[in-house]
């Protein structure tokens, strides 16, 4: 039944998807490649396109830069003093959507993520989500994770009284900082286009 | 109801507005345009291989001859061009240089035959690189949810089960199907049809700076360099 509708109608892209990645039984198969038979140019164009587009990503195996060659890249660069310290875009405040103190997770959930304080703000149309757990010597660890495009181009700086710190997320948005002092925290997003200022934070 | 999003990532505009920046002397602009293109200038270098320290120098002469020619290459996929032909330029002359060097070395030791590396073609195939990192570009500004799962699918070796993923991403099984084939509709949105035809499929026979050094099947690939140099 399934391969007779298929001769009636072109490939959807999730079955072509499905094809390429050798997901279908053999029946599912068989039916593709009747339609594929037939003449049907765009379901084989689509074939083909989908078909490369997926090969290029499975062999990119260019992998992380290590950070002494980034850190060489960085260095050719005689930056003008102004520029990195007047940026011209306009600094937002992000919005509070959930504190785990203010609001106290599930028995469960608070089993699984321990004595860790949970913070989710709004940042323009992203989110950032914070973990603020204490660490053994007195001090904090703070990791997170950032949902943006392009979120490897952000920078986070963190102020906690005199310390300074500066961390770049991952391809993913993760990031943490480590051996953070108790008190005020101050915690700023630049984005390429942008910067996001949250709210001081008190551990 | 989220703000609406950008149309294409290889968004022309975001090398332009980082390399407009630059030229301010913004160095967060500068890291934000290395970060978006090291790994082409990587790979390509790391296809000569070279040693570590010659691998540092030709990573920081080319980021270096792109400072001075920022005002020429705004649009992403001339900087992704051009970064392509300038590492393979500076990794091959360097990867000539050492193999003179060690022949030299050699000569005053004695040594008859040396075998370095097995046979393997040094250099890259450029055309392929250039067209992974136009992908890679227009992935990194999809919605996360659609980064992390593109990238277990296709970039994971092997890619996880259905099963293992959705526990990991958190979300049903059924829902993983219907969401790679929304994100990969966009991800050729962004790459844009006529681009996505041309990453998928090369250039078609237009015509590039060096034809013979693009786009040869990996086995055809250039021989060692020390073997035909004088």
């Amino acid at each position: 039944m399934k391969s007779q509708r298929l001769h009636e109608r072109h490939l959807d892209l999730r079955l072509v998807l499905d094809y390429v990645d050798q997901r279908l039984d053999a029946a599912g198969r068989a039916a593709v490649e009747e339609h594929l038979g037939r003449p049907c140019p765009a379901c084989r164009e689509r074939v083909r396109v989908a078909g490369e587009l997926v090969q290029l990503m499975r062999s990119d195996r260019a992998g992380e830069v290590p950070a002494w060659l980034h850190e060489r890249a960085l260095g050719v660069f005689a930056p003008v003093a102004d520029a990195s310290a007047s940026p011209r875009w306009t600094e937002v405040l992000a919005e509070l959507v959930f504190d785990s103190l203010a609001a106290p997770l599930p028995a469960a959930a608070r089993r699984s993520v321990g004595e860790a304080r949970r913070l989710r703000y709004r940042i323009g149309a992203h989110a950032v989500e914070l973990e603020l757990e204490p660490e053994d010597r007195g001090t904090l660890g703070l990791r997170g994770r950032l949902h943006a495009p392009d979120s490897a181009l952000w920078t986070l700086r963190l102020a906690c009284g005199e310390e300074r710190f500066e961390r770049r997320p991952d391809a993913v948005g993760a990031f943490a900082f480590g051996g953070v002092p108790r008190g005020r925290l101050d915690l700023v997003l630049e984005a390429p286009d942008a910067r996001f200022r949250l709210p001081p934070i008190t551990s | 109801m989220s703000a609406p999003e950008p149309k294409r990532v290889l968004d022309p505009e975001i090398d332009a507005r980082l390399v407009e920046r630059c030229l301010a002397g913004d160095a967060r602009a500068w890291t934000a345009l290395v970060s978006r293109h090291e790994r082409l200038v990587h790979a390509i270098a790391r296809s000569w291989r070279l040693s570590d320290e010659d691998h540092g120098d030709v990573f920081q002469e080319v980021f270096a001859a792109l400072v001075r020619g920022l005002p020429r290459l705004r649009e992403t996929r001339a900087l992704v061009r051009w970064l392509s032909s300038t590492t393979d330029r500076i990794a091959r002359t360097t990867a000539l240089r050492g193999r003179r060097e060690q022949q030299r070395v050699d000569a005053g030791e004695g040594v008859l035959e040396r075998q370095t590396a097995p046979d393997e073609p040094l250099g890259a195939d450029l055309e392929r690189l250039e067209r992974q990192a136009m992908v890679r570009l227009a992935l990194a500004g999809l919605p996360e949810r659609c980064q992390r799962l593109l990238r277990a699918l296709y970039y994971e070796d092997p890619p996880p089960a259905y099963a293992d993923l959705a526990r990991r991403l958190g979300v049903p099984v059924g829902s993983l199907g219907p969401t790679r084939a929304r994100c990969m509709e966009k991800l050729r949105e962004r790459l844009g049809s006529q681009d996505a035809r041309s990453i998928t499929s090369g250039p078609g026979g237009t015509s590039r700076a060096e034809p013979g050094r693009r786009g040869t099947p990996p086995g055809d690939r250039r021989d060692p360099p020390a073997k035909d140099s004088p």
